[in-house]
This record gives C-alpha cells, structure tokens and sequence, in this order.
C-alpha cells in the first residue's frame, strides 16, 4: 500500500474524481470548493478502500474529513475519532 | 381564434401554418411562443402527453443556463437572456412553482417543480392566439425540394397527415428533421457520447436527510454497499437533491448506458429499453437499501417515475455555422450572436460524476444565428440539444435555460420572411432589444 500523504491524496483526487485540479493545489486548499460533490466522496471512499486498504467508516463520513489533501491523509492514516 | 385547444384532423387534413415547431421541451415552447408573437401562425406537435421535456418528462429539477456566470462570488444573479427566459423566471418565482436562485459552486440554478411546470408550459402555450398545439404528435417523414423542407408528414397512433409549413424549427433534441431528410448531421462515438440520467422523485425521506454532512452519509453508506456487492455497480452513479418542499426529494442516477447488446446511443431503442430497464432496477434497490440502512430513510419511497430517462446527447444537426469549445472558452460573440450560453460545460463522459469546464473570463458566449439554421435547408431552424455545435460545446448550450434562448431566437427567426441570415440577425437582435428596454 502507498503511503497516505497530504500529496498523494492531492494526486488520488485529481486522478479519480477531479482532473482539472491545478498543479499547485495546496495541501490545505478545499476540495469542495474545487468542486467536490457527494458522487465524488463516494468513488473517493471505494478507491480509498481499494488503494489504501482505508475502511471510511460511517461516522467518518464528514465535510471535514474528506476537505482537503491534509485532512483526507490524516483519515486514512487513522488518526481521526 | 381557438387559442391553444388543440385542432381536429382527420386522416386526409392537409394544415399549412406558418411555422411548424417539432417537439415541445424548453426550446420548444419558447420558439412556439416567440413565433407566435411575431403573428406566424404556428403549430407546436410533442410526442409526449404534456409539455417541458426534459424539465418534467425526465424530472430535470432544475433550470441551468438560465442565469450569467457570477462574475464574483458576492455578485447578484442576473437572468443571462431577454424576453422569454426572463419571463418564465418571473412567472415560476411568482407563481411558487420554483425557487432560487440557488449558488451552486460558481453557478446559479432555479430549482423547479416538475409537475407544476407542465401546468404552466399548458398556460402559456394557451395565452398565444397564433399557436396551435398538438400533443401525442410525432414527425415520421419529410419531403425536400431544392433547398427547402416541403412537406412534412405526422403521425398519432396509427393516424397520419400532412402539413405544408413556411418554415420549421427542429427541437427534437435527436435532430429528428436532419435523419428524415438525410441532411449532413453529426454523433459523437459511443464512447465520449454524454451519459443519460434516470431521475426518480422521492418522498418521505426526514427532513435533514440531505442537509449538512447528509449526502456525504448517503454517499459513504452506498459505497459500502457497492464494495459489499450489495447492490450495483450501477449505483455509483447516484446523486440526491432536496426539491423544493419540505417532502420531496431526487435521486438522480448517472448511467453508462452500454447495454450488453450495443454501445450505447440515444437513438437506438435497445440502449433507450436498457437504460429505461437499467434506471428503475438501480433506484428502487438504491432506496430499499436506504430504507433498512440509513437514518431518515425508514419510510422513504419512489413516489415519481420519469417518463423517459433523460437523455443529454444524440444526434447534432450540421448549420451554417458550428458553435466549438474555443467560442466558449473564450466567450466569443459577434452582431450575428442571438443567444447568450453561460453554462460551464459539463462533461458527463463517464457514469461518474461531471467535469466542468469554465470560460476564460465569467462572460457569456454569444450563440450565432448560422448555429440555428440548417447547412443546406433554407426553410429549417434548430434550437435546443441538437443545435449546430461541437461535441463539447454542445455539453454546455444543452442545459434549459440556455435551451429556451436558442428556441426564442429560432422561433424569431423562422416567424420571418428574410432569407439572408446576416439580415435575419439583425431582425431576431433587434425584436430582442425591444424586449430588453420593455423591461
């Protein structure tokens, strides 16, 4: 499994869900804003699984979870509630 | 003046309006009606029992491309075209059958009820004392002489008639009129062709459902049940919205629509059968999973059924000019522009979600008249999904806002006897200036 960094959640995103991502998307910048949409968290939680072995649990199911490379990398590394 | 009831015919009636308008969505209607007001004696046929197309026999909830791209975030929405798209905006506001404008990201859409919005299109056709409508009416054939469409052949039911119509606007969405009459016209291949949606109306969902991290919940919990195989694939195409009262709500569920018989294409009836299949199965188990998985969802049930699933791409028509992707880009206009496109355009390749692409600058693209007129038929206008553009142009011009301004300029222009499409410009520019300072 690749590790979950702020960056390869970046890249994850915008090779899965939103390919017009600027090169210089921050790691803190918010994915919604860029146009992230419930269909999209929700192949974002199959390739999670299916990538980084990451199980989103129901409860972790939030906008602040899923806002930014930062934070998606923080889930998926389990440090989240 | 027998405004707006519907005409008799009997087997043998030969009618000649002045404008014959083929199918009665949102492009439709509006060319119905702007022709109509120029006094052309006009005839609107729709297959279908009722009027709005892909607004209320798909259940398109809302209006898109109906306002200018917010040029700020703190900007007002501003109703991006004169006359008619102004007016049902007005009248739908008033009339509590929409509400909004609603801030979608960087865009501005009406949320409309789908039901309400046939009554309306009914009334508005009726209040025209030029337009005459029939619905349950399809085209099945047209004769060409020269460079003008003659005749044109109708059909209800088994019964069949001709008409002999001045000119004709082309709505069909599919460019029905260009595949009857062999003129040059365009499909994108199946594999870029826009995907369709199957659109279902909800109830009973508890109100809050689709508030906050609500449709992130909904999300998650399907993902679940996909990576589970507890239901399809298929399912991961869908997308939920609030309607707008208090009990009502949308599944909306992207399809590939690649049935196991062909690739798919809108004007093949074994992918329309497919997907119309593929739709129902997929939603009624995306809701019965719902129901014992989800907070909110216990009692929630189907409670509409679209008529037809709703299709975004088919057939284009080839016209004298070709609206691109660049003229959008760059919010290109000209003194021929009689249409402004302000829809990012949304590409719906995939069953998995859009991709929008925005214009340069937030400024409306001006839409040609030559985009609204047949290549090589004088006598034949296009509005609506099946103008005159390139596949990715066309992925912004189909929404219905932009849709009811091209039917406004065609209608317009086919109410007209100038030829010269230069001169034409100028006329549809010109009555559009009126209703502008009208205002």
């Amino acid at each position: 499994m690749p590790d979950a960094t702020p960056n390869t959640m970046i890249k994850l995103v915008r090779e899965t869900v939103l390919p017009d991502l600027p090169a210089d998307f921050s790691t803190e910048a918010d994915f919604f804003e860029a146009g992230l949409d419930s269909m999209g968290v929700m192949q974002l939680v199959m390739y999670l699984e299916e990538r980084f072995g990451k199980k989103v649990e129901p409860t972790e199911l939030s906008r602040d979870n899923f806002r930014s490379g930062s934070t998606l990398a923080t889930l998926v590394n389990g440090k989240t509630a | 003046m027998n405004a707006g009831v519907p005409i008799f015919l009997g087997n043998d009636a030969i009618l000649n309006p002045d404008v014959l308008i083929i199918g009665g969505g949102s492009a439709g209607v509006a060319a119905a009606i702007a022709a109509a007001r120029q006094g052309a004696d006009t005839l609107l046929v729709e297959r279908h029992g009722f009027f709005g197309g892909a607004g209320t026999a798909s259940l398109v909830h809302s209006f898109c491309g109906l306002y200018d791209l917010p040029p700020t975030l703190e900007a007002a929405p501003h109703v991006a075209n004169t006359g008619l798209p102004a007016e049902l905006e007005r009248e739908l506001l008033a009339q509590g059958i929409a509400h909004g404008p609603l801030r979608m990201g960087k865009v501005d859409v009406l949320l409309h009820q789908p039901q309400r919005l046939a009554l309306f299109y009914d009334q508005w056709c009726s209040r025209q004392p030029n337009l005459k409508v029939l619905l349950h009416t399809d085209v099945i054939d047209a004769a060409v002489e020269g460079n003008r469409v003659t005749e044109v052949m109708l059909h209800c039911r088994g019964r069949t008639w001709k008409l002999r119509p001045r000119s004709i606007v082309d709505a069909s969405g599919d460019a029905v009129l260009a595949a009857l009459t062999k003129h040059p016209w365009d499909q994108t291949p199946a594999a870029e062709l826009q995907r369709p949606a199957y659109i279902v109306g909800i109830g009973d969902v508890e109100s809050g459902a689709f508030s906050g991290d609500g449709p992130l919940k909904i999300a998650g919990c399907l993902a679940r049940a996909i990576s589970d195989q507890q239901l399809p694939a298929a399912a991961a195409g869908a997308h939920f919205r609030a309607g707008t009262t208090s009990n009502e709500a949308f599944l909306t569920l992207d399809l590939a629509g690649d049935s196991p018989e062909c690739p798919f294409d809108a004007t093949d009836a074994r992918s329309l059968t497919w997907v119309e299949l593929q739709g129902r199965e997929v939603t009624f188990a995306i809701i019965e999973h719902l129901r014992g998985s989800l907070e909110g969802f216990a009692n929630a049930r189907i409670t509409t059924l679209p008529m037809r699933a709703g299709i975004r791409e088919s057939r284009r028509w080839i016209g004298e000019a070709v609206l691109t992707e660049d003229d959008l880009l760059e919010s290109r206009s000209s003194d021929q522009a009689v249409a402004n496109a302000t829809w990012p355009m949304e590409l719906r390749e995939t069953a998995r979600g859009p991709r929008l692409l925005y214009p340069h600058e937030s400024k409306a693209c001006g839409i040609p008249l030559g985009a609204l007129r047949a290549r090589d038929l004088s006598n034949v206008f296009i509005a609506g999904r099946c103008l005159s553009a390139t596949h990715r142009a066309q992925a912004s011009i189909r929404v219905m806002g932009t849709a009811l301004a091209t039917g406004q300029a065609a209608g317009n222009a086919a109410a007209s006897h100038e030829q010269k499409t230069a001169n034409l410009a100028q006329q549809v520019r010109a009555v559009l200036r009126k209703l502008e300072s009208a205002r």
